[in-house]
């Protein structure tokens, strides 16, 4: 079928004695039977897995319910006009819903919005949620406090899956435990001119249907591009129920194993059913990461679409850093060639220092350590200090840097935040 | 000139340079085609005009594009010359026979979810200033000192840095040993910011897109070479470029792993015709991308040592191969026990031994066991890095383990394929890098070195793969 037999003996190669169009007919359609029966055979068998492998952790829906015969838990639903405002600002909407119009300002910008219950967790290992309007830069999560640890605040991740309601397996969290005294959301990040809708939170017993969706939910989760995008792929959130790529690999080898036989059976092509059903899988997988590829080119363009160099600057997740790199670039340093020390007290791979340093470029920047390296340093030096350095100040008077026991005469050239530049006046004889 | 039109030829010269020799070199062999030669051109025309930057930085005058791009446009005449002088052997035409609709139907599907992917990345890169942390951190700044001053600036190492006199203009990096990697990628990027006239445009980084195409052109030519048939080779082209970690490497650009793996990849596809037809211009081939490799990172420095060591290895027949590997063995046994220490003049010191490796350029390794199976089996089995690259590679290998028919006739492939997963596993379980493993950092660039030869080598398995015979009726389609 694939060997189009150039290798062996000729130098060019030859289009390949294929299998018709009938035969590879016949072929996918014993890949795509042995394709469903595997899938079927999964989607029962998974949750059975789970219950066993997760019963002595009792954290599985199944173990959930057992736990407690005569437990007959229904769905606790609450809607978003429910909950109370803790934090930020919210209106009520339609159909007992709830807008979140503003983010309260603090280290982060966020919403909290919580709601008093009395449910016990292993009544409900499942969350849906339904909230609509979300974005990728906003960040929401199910929070919720016990009886037994009322001063603690709990939380789990509601990842965007780009669906309006999704589901998400609470018993997972080895702290979705006991006495449940208050649940609610912690929203924060940016709302974009949007005031998402909460329409509604529901607490929803165990069952096989909410796994899979709450597996899906994962498998679709969205997460826009970050620092170790280049060094790892999860795909998934950090706890993960099933990876969709164990699970694709699970699907395709099973059906491998029942396309072989139905293969022989039916006097199909091995090496054609065997291939598609390792292909279909693949490219199922490939789709997801498609989708995921397609919604983070939507908010790329979003942030970068139609701007200049410095306006995409100024929208990228550092702008602060660029401004000040553009404010020193323009208005303090001299010409590039003069030496610069950067001071921070990151440690040696710190991100705004490092950051700052290419921004600065072609400055001629050593970038290492927080306090001045006085024998290196010869008149005229600058020295910028990023963010505040413990113990490290500046003795206007004196016209001093000090730190410890030491002092550096300077000459302080600039300050706004996020630093402050100094040029070194050289010793006194 | 325009940064869009400037960007476009710093792309197509050394393409078309590279093109022309490579047409004119494996023409005196007739065992090309045309995928073949589009994609090592590229790479071949890449490493000339890193060379050529190179060699203008010798002569003095101030750096810029149109000087180095004179000198390989010269030198893409001259390789057209030659074939207009000597033209080249021109290789059999393929026996054609109408494909079945479903094969078309088969590589048409991939080709368009492969166009859907690469359109997607291309604008990505093109709408996004530069982002992943190595590149803003290791790569990009020296290109943009050297493009700031129009000379190679030199780059020294921290504590040489705080020596220097006033006079003397250097600089170093905030990682603490970047100032001493190889500079191939910081010469690309060079490259293109001289051709678009900016440091900061994304333009410079269309090249990792056009590098992935430039790998997409050779995997598919050295398969079809090899004798696979058109939608197998699609098949392969599409396994590679769906993956999640290529393609993020061409979204996300400015590392240098993708460079290091294409090139990696392209001297073993093109050793794998040495292997098997003795052509000296594929092993020729190889030698360049071994010298190009070195250049990109320091692993390509070991992978290079590799690509050289494979030259030599596949040409054997298995009685040779068993003879060369009686004294290798001796020697494992003699660095095991005493070890090997050697001072290389003008290198330094090679030390080897049950303790410790020491390799000039490279870097001293401390041996120790570390278990990092949970991370390598999360990063390649579990997360979405690879699709199911690896649990098909480990079946088709344990498969050609077990038919030795299917092993012979893949050897080379799968020489490289062994020898390149098992230096990778020899570094994360026995030496310090093994921390990048663990916080995954490193780990997933390193196997993207052997992406590519998995795919090979498990599509010319399936190209040896007896089919089941279909009834004669069915064969007319």
């Amino acid at each position: 079928m694939f060997n189009g037999g150039g290798s062996q003996g000729s130098t060019a190669p030859t289009e390949p004695t294929a299998i018709g169009n009938l035969a590879f007919a016949r072929a996918a359609l014993v890949a795509l039977l042995a394709l469903a029966i595997s899938a079927a055979v999964l989607l029962s068998l998974y949750p059975r897995l789970l219950e066993r492998s997760g019963a002595a952790l009792d954290t599985t829906p199944g173990a959930a319910v057992d736990a407690r015969p005569g437990t007959a838990a229904t769905p606790w639903a609450i809607n978003g006009a429910d909950l109370i405002v803790r934090m930020g600002g919210a209106e009520p909407g339609a159909g007992d819903s709830l807008h979140v119009t503003r983010l309260e300002e603090g280290v982060d910008s966020r919403a909290i919005l919580t709601r008093r219950v009395a449910l016990d967790a292993r009544d409900y290992p499942y969350l849906e949620f339904d909230i609509r309007g979300r974005n990728l830069a906003s960040y929401y999560y199910f929070i919720w406090r016990t009886a037994d640890d009322p001063d603690t605040v709990h939380h789990i991740a509601l990842p965007f899956s780009g669906e309006n309601s999704s589901v998400r397996l609470l018993a997972q969290d080895p702290t979705w435990r006991g006495s449940v005294i208050e649940v609610g959301l912690d929203i924060y990040g940016e709302l974009r001119d949007v005031s998402p809708q909460i329409r509604r939170l529901t607490l929803l017993p165990a069952a096989n249907a909410s796994l899979w969706q709450s597996i899906w939910a994962e498998w679709r989760a969205q997460r826009t591009w970050t620092q170790r995008s280049a060094h790892q792929l999860p795909g998934t959130p950090t706890e993960t129920v099933l990876s969709p790529v164990l699970g694709a690999a699970a699907w395709a080898g099973l059906a491998l194993l029942l396309a072989l036989l139905l293969a022989r059976l039916v006097r199909a092509s091995l090496i054609a059913s065997a291939l598609l059903c390792l292909l279909l899988p693949w490219i199922a997988l490939d789709l997801l990461w498609q989708v995921k590829l397609s919604n983070q080119l939507e908010e790329t363009r979003l942030l970068f679409s139609g701007k200049s160099r410095a306006e995409k600057h100024l929208a990228d997740i550092d702008s602060e850093l660029y401004s000040y790199a553009q404010h020193l670039h323009s208005e303090v340093l001299p010409p590039p060639g003069a030496k610069v020390h950067l001071l921070n007290e990151e440690g040696r791979r710190g991100y705004r220092r490092l950051k700052l340093q290419y921004y600065l470029l072609p400055h001629n920047i050593f970038n290492f350590g927080k306090h001045p390296i006085r024998e290196s340093l010869r008149e005229g030096d600058y020295l910028i200090v990023l963010d505040e350095v413990p113990g490290l100040r500046f003795d206007r008077g004196r016209g001093e840097l000090r730190w410890g026991d030491q002092a550096l005469p300077v000459v302080r050239v600039d300050r706004r935040a996020p630093g402050s530049v100094y040029r070194y006046r050289g010793e006194t004889p | 000139m325009s940064a869009l039109l400037g960007a476009l030829l710093a792309i197509a010269l050394p393409w078309l340079v590279g093109g022309v020799w490579v047409y004119w070199l494996l023409g005196r062999y007739a065992r090309y085609n045309t995928f073949v030669v589009l994609g090592h051109g590229y790479l071949l025309g890449v490493f000339l005009a890193t060379a050529a930057l190179r060699a203008w930085g010798l002569t003095g005058l101030a750096l810029n594009f149109w000087g180095p791009a004179s000198a390989l446009a010269l030198l893409g005449f001259a390789g057209a010359a030659l074939a207009w002088r000597r033209p080249v052997l021109q290789p059999p035409a393929p026996a054609r026979a109408a494909l079945p609709g479903w094969q078309l139907g088969l590589a048409a599907l991939l080709l368009l979810l492969l166009a859907w992917r690469y359109l997607t990345i291309g604008e990505e890169l093109l709408l996004r200033p530069l982002y992943p942390w190595d590149a803003w951190m290791n790569w990009s700044p020296k290109a943009i000192v050297w493009f700031h001053y129009r000379e190679f600036t030199p780059f020294v190492s921290p504590n040489d840095w705080l020596l220097l006199p006033p006079e003397d203009r250097a600089y170093t990096l905030g990682a603490f040993n970047a100032w001493k990697y190889p500079v191939g990628v910081p010469l690309l990027e060079l490259w293109g910011m001289l051709a678009v006239g900016s440091s900061d445009s994304s333009l410079v980084f269309l090249p990792w897109v056009a590098v992935a195409l430039a790998l997409a052109a050779i995997l598919y030519g050295h398969l079809r070479l090899a004798g696979a048939a058109l939608p197998l080779a699609v098949l392969g082209v599409y396994l590679l470029f769906s993956q999640p970690f290529v393609n993020v490497h061409s979204a996300l650009a400015g590392y240098a792993d993708l460079w290091v793996a294409a090139t990696f990849a392209a001297a073993v596809f093109a050793l794998t015709e040495w292997e098997e037809r003795r052509s000296l211009v594929y092993a020729g081939l190889a030698l360049a991308y071994a010298a190009f490799c070195a250049q990109l990172k320091i692993p390509g420095i070991i992978l290079a040592g590799m690509i050289i060591a494979l030259l030599v290895a596949i040409r054997l027949d298995w009685r040779r191969l068993l003879l060369l590997a009686l004294p290798a063995l001796a020697l494992l046994v003699v660095v095991l026990t005493w070890g090997i220490h050697l001072q290389i003049p003008g290198l330094g010191p090679l030390t080897l031994s049950a303790q410790q490796v020491t390799i000039p350029a490279v870097g001293d390794f401390r041996i120790e066991f570390h278990p990092v199976q949970d991370a390598l089996l999360r990063a390649n089995f579990l997360m979405i890095n690879w699709h199911l690259l690896w649990y098909v590679t480990a079946a088709a290998l344990v498969l050609s383990l077990l038919r030795p028919r299917l092993l012979r006739a893949t050897l080379g492939s799968w020489l490289a394929l062994v020898l390149c997963v098992a230096f990778l596993l020899f570094v994360y379980f026995f030496t310090g890098r093994y921390r990048f493993a663990l916080d995954y950092s490193q780990v997933n660039r390193a196997f993207l070195y052997a992406a590519p030869l998995a795919v090979f080598f498990v599509c010319r398995l399936l190209g040896r793969l007896e089919n089941t015979p279909a009834k004669p009726a069915d064969r007319a389609g």
